[in-house]
């Protein structure tokens, strides 16, 4: 097997070979770290790469498999995590000049999970500035994989990009407007936001509170799945964590979706659309017909002021967050970034307020909808991979968002699965989105497209 | 109409929360703001009276809450 195949196997087969002494966790730490080593000049996917920690933590993982100390699938497998993740005595920087020298002490509640798991930490991934829609230069663009002119997709593009060039087999994102569904789409790679509270956030530098999610970028579902199960769980120093259940996320993966309702958004299938999304995406959902499922058109009376909304709701929480270092390091972060923080200083409370009654009745919407349908689809952007990411409040900014950011502002999860490819030959994403705590039903639908697709993915 | 946004008016409502921002940096933004303002306008007016404000997913009301609009 060679390096390259090696470094594109699912999380399950890799685990096999472990167990069966065919691969070992240090050669497949090593085949990343050279696979990043190879690539990284021309994606720049990571801001710091752990080679020497990540074969310490590869040889211990394979000494405890020798022993039968076995911690379950991510045992001993290569992982990423995007830069604002603290991790302990390794640097965060949250892609910023604000934060380049920040050496955490403590790890963030999923890195603690992950290593607890036995995942072997690769690195650290680029991301737009604090996750804010903007590049700063001291970073740099991430460039997408599938063509290095274009970007990977905000703001969890080194999660993304990394994931989809064989630099690790999985890495976690944020999520706030659409944060991880939008690089997976754009990279091709499958993206999972939870549930608002599934998976907790401390230790993830904030960028909106009550919209930020953390999840899985992976390139199969099988392999989202697991890692969710891995992070999941409810966190009592998180107050936004939920005290719910954790179910087994792999248990109904191959479970036939013959019978249940697919939901298609009406207004996100329409005018916006670049060309080819609409017949990529129609194909999909006949895939799924095909697979057994009932498709129904849904109409969500209040969807159309969701783009407004999201801007409302971030904006003004992202600047309370930055308000310290908007005063006295204003100067340190990139031009746009800070444009926006200005901006978000000037929006107003009844606009804020207004926004969170918006929310109510989008939740109820919503609500309403999944008592006709079991999920709900959508191409994830209306477009492929752009030259570089837009800014957030612009109309292309929220446009980008139009899809995934409405699953924010109600806190409901969706996943983005890759359906094909566009005109310009780069990747597209089709969503499925649930009810509260469906992560399962929206795995199980994203596995039955799956393993009807024909999607074979980056080979590089 | 909510209207433009000047740099001269930024700046004052930049200080109505607790920034100073220079007119200079106010200049930036306010033709962003009158773009934010604009787009403000699709959450104005009665619509969304009597809806209580999101609280998390967990916490929907019910459809028939006593708070929402009598149509």
């Amino acid at each position: 097997m060679t390096d390259a195949e090696l470094c594109f196997l699912d999380i399950a087969t890799l685990g096999k070979l472990y167990r069966q002494r065919a691969v070992s966790p240090v050669e497949a730490t090593r085949a990343a770290l050279n696979r990043i080593h190879e690539l990284d000049g021309k994606l720049n996917a990571f801001i710091t790469v752990l080679d020497e920690p990540a074969m310490e933590q590869a040889r211990q993982a394979e000494a405890e498999l020798r022993r039968g100390e076995d911690r379950g699938p991510l045992h001993g497998v290569p992982i990423s995590l995007k830069d604002l993740f603290d991790t302990a005595g390794i640097r965060t920087t949250c892609a910023s000049r604000i934060r380049r020298d920040f050496v955490p002490e403590q790890s963030a509640a999923v890195a603690v999970r992950l290593e607890e798991a036995g995942a072997v930490l690769l690195g650290k991934c680029n991301l737009l500035e604090f996750a804010y829609g903007i590049v700063h230069p001291d970073y740099g663009q991430c460039n997408n994989p599938w063509d290095v002119t274009r970007t990977s997709g905000g703001s969890s593009s080194g999660s993304a990009a990394s994931v989809a060039a064989g630099m690790g087999w999985a890495s976690l994102g944020t999520d706030t407007g659409g944060s991880i569904r939008i690089p997976a789409s754009y990279c091709g790679v499958v993206g999972l936001k939870p549930t608002y509270g599934r998976v907790s956030k401390r230790g993830a530098f904030p960028l909106s509170w009550s919209l930020d999610h953390v999840g899985p970028i992976t390139r199969t579902v099988e392999d989202a799945a697991i890692v969710l199960q891995a992070i999941a769980g409810y966190d009592p120093l998180d107050p936004s964590s939920a005290n719910e259940p954790v179910p087994d996320y792999r248990a109904m993966l191959n479970e036939a979706v013959s019978g249940l309702r697919l939901g298609v958004l009406e207004q996100h299938s329409g005018d916006d659309l670049h060309p080819g999304v609409a017949d990529v995406t129609r194909a999909a959902i006949a895939e799924l017909e095909k697979a057994g499922m009932h498709v129904q058109p849904v109409h969500l009376p209040s969807l159309a002021q969701a783009d407004a909304a999201l801007l409302f709701a971030v904006m003004p929480e992202a600047t309370v967050i930055h308000q310290e270092w908007l005063r006295t390091r204003p100067e340190d972060y990139a031009e746009a970034t800070r444009e926006q923080l200005e901006q978000g200083a000037l929006i107003p409370a009844v606009d804020y307020v207004r926004v969170q009654q918006y929310r109510r009745r989008l939740l109820n919407e919503f609500l309403e909808a999944f008592r006709e349908v079991d999920v709900l689809v959508n191409p994830t952007v209306a477009w492929e991979a752009l030259a570089e990411d837009p800014t957030v409040a612009a109309g292309q900014g929220a446009a980008e968002a139009r899809r995934t950011g409405p699953h924010d502002l109600v806190g409901l999860p969706a996943i983005s699965v890759p359906c094909g490819l566009g005109k310009d030959s780069l990747p597209l994403g089709l969503q499925i989105a649930g009810p509260p705590m469906s992560e399962a039903l929206i795995l199980q639908v994203a596995r039955a497209y799956e393993k009807r697709s024909d999607w074979k993915g980056l080979i590089l | 109409m909510r209207g433009s946004v000047t740099p001269e008016l930024a700046q004052v409502m930049a200080r109505l929360a607790g920034f100073e921002f220079t007119l200079e940096r106010c200049a930036k933004i306010a033709p962003g703001v009158t773009w934010l303002m604009t787009q403000a306008e699709q959450l104005d007016g009665p619509w969304l009276m009597g809806e209580e404000p999101f609280t998390g997913w967990h916490n929907p009301l019910p459809l028939s809450h006593p708070s929402k609009p009598i149509s």
